[in-house]
């Protein structure tokens, strides 16, 4: 009889594993009329409808929530919040996806403000609602603070997109660099080891 | 005499030299897998791939991308680009949501003297973003073109890699597709001249099947002279060899040995 129940158990978990394996789940969104319109959607075709998606600042935080229509799409209010901000789509049973928006994704400016004062920084950080309570009077602090936090990484983007060559070079680079970094590892381990051992 | 040497070893070369190469179009994207929305880089061109042999391409007649059903000229936003010496061409796009996207091309026909007749590669590729996976599928509606059956991208060297070939829609029986590796710079050498050009034939639906051996560029050519038209060549007709190329990418073959 226990044999019986472990036995279907066991089927149970490897079924409920299979499943996982080929109903991978993708999330993507965008930014449209000040705010987040995306859509959950597996390979080939299906939609992830009915589902709850998160919008999650850089620490973690949620800023908002919302389900995913019968046609997967769903549509947020745009928090005023630090990019990046993250999508949570999750679908119960370990079906789980993310999608980062960066501050390019969310149409901040590039043109970066050098008299952005220091001050605007901290309340980008505050709870949503009270950002959102103070309304218009911190936005365009927050915006100013968060266009001039993100200018560099704006560029950065553009030239990668622009040189995805040598970004390719910088991967085999720093591929390398894992390898020599490991095996210098595996060799103080082993140095240790030696110097560790009885004479 | 000594002339009569000289022509003997003159049109010999030229007899060795012209069978050899197959003549492929090629549609290759900086990658077949985009994980985000962002702009690709395209390269269009006419070369022979297993040599590693370039050929100068004239602007194509079309080039273009299909992507839910929808096609989008790109033929304007071309650049012309020089690589080892001969014309290419080149171009930017810039995928913003998830889907398939089919990049293809009609050149214009290309006279080749050895063969005696007129080539159009009708050529195509497919690129994924954001692991939508739906559309790969469906035919561009090129006069002569390769519908793949099996997924064209997230393929491993050594997978099969099956198509059904269309001649003006319908499925070719007893179609020649030739499979040739685009060979970088010539860095590979085929040990003899029969494994530069690979061929296999499609059966009564059209369909065939042909396992990738190793990671790399693939593009298989089906090939079929044009039933019902010629092109004039010096006040002559002459025939037109229609190609339908797909280029896929092949993975290497992941190993628990080696930990990935």
């Amino acid at each position: 009889m226990r044999l019986t129940i472990s036995a279907v158990l066991f089927a149970l978990i490897l079924a409920l594993a299979g499943a996982a394996q080929a109903h991978r789940i993708s999330v993507y969104a965008y930014v449209e009329d000040g705010q987040i319109k995306g859509e959950g959607y597996m390979p080939g075709g299906g939609k992830v409808s009915n589902q709850q998606v998160q919008v999650l600042d850089a620490g973690g935080k949620v800023l908002a929530e919302a389900k995913t229509s019968p046609e997967g799409a769903f549509s947020l209010p745009l928090p005023q919040a630090k990019p990046p901000l993250t999508l949570v789509l999750s679908a119960g049973a370990g079906h789980r996806a993310t999608y980062k928006l960066s501050a390019a994704d969310l149409g901040v400016a590039a043109t970066a403000a050098k008299a952005a004062p220091a001050s605007a920084a901290p309340t980008a950080a505050k709870p949503v609602a009270q950002a959102v309570a103070a309304g218009q009077d911190l936005g365009p602090q927050i915006k100013k603070a968060v266009e001039q936090a993100v200018a560099p990484l704006r560029a950065q983007l553009a030239e990668m997109a622009l040189r995805s060559n040598e970004v390719s070079l910088k991967d085999i680079v720093g591929g390398l660099g894992w390898i020599v970094g490991l095996l210098g590892l595996a060799a103080y381990m082993k140095a240790r080891k030696m110097a560790g051992a009885p004479k | 005499m000594f002339g009569r040497i000289v022509m003997a070893v003159l049109s010999l070369c030229l007899l060795l030299a012209t069978p050899a190469l197959a003549h492929f179009g090629m549609v290759i994207p900086e990658s077949n897998l985009m994980a985000r929305p962002g702009v690709i880089n395209l390269d269009f061109r006419f070369w022979h791939p297993m040599e590693g042999q370039g050929m100068n391409m004239v602007k194509p007649k079309e080039a273009g991308v299909m992507a839910k059903g929808k096609k989008t000229d790109l033929l304007p936003a071309l650049k012309e680009k020089k690589v080892e010496g001969f014309t290419t061409w080149q171009t930017q796009y810039r995928v913003k949501s998830p889907g398939d996207y089919i990049f293809y091309m009609t050149p214009q026909p290309y006279w080749e003297p050895s063969e005696d007749c007129f080539i159009i590669h009708y050529t195509k590729t497919v690129v994924d973003a954001l692991e939508a996976e739906e559309g790969w599928d469906a035919p561009v509606g090129l006069p002569m073109e390769i519908v793949p059956l099996s997924k064209p991208f997230g393929v491993y060297a050594g997978n099969n890699f099956c198509g059904q070939v269309l001649y003006k829609g319908k499925p070719l029986a007893g179609g020649e597709v030739e499979v040739e590796f685009y060979n970088v710079g010539g860095k590979l050498k085929a040990p003899a001249g029969a494994y530069v050009t690979q061929l296999v034939k499609t059966d009564a639906n059209g369909v065939f099947n042909w396992s990738i051996p190793w990671p790399g560029w693939w593009g298989f050519a089906a090939l079929h002279t044009a039933e019902d038209y010629k092109i004039k060549h010096q006040g002559k007709d002459k025939d037109v060899e229609l190609g339908g190329v797909i280029w896929i990418y092949a993975h290497p073959a992941l190993s628990s040995e080696k930990g990935n």
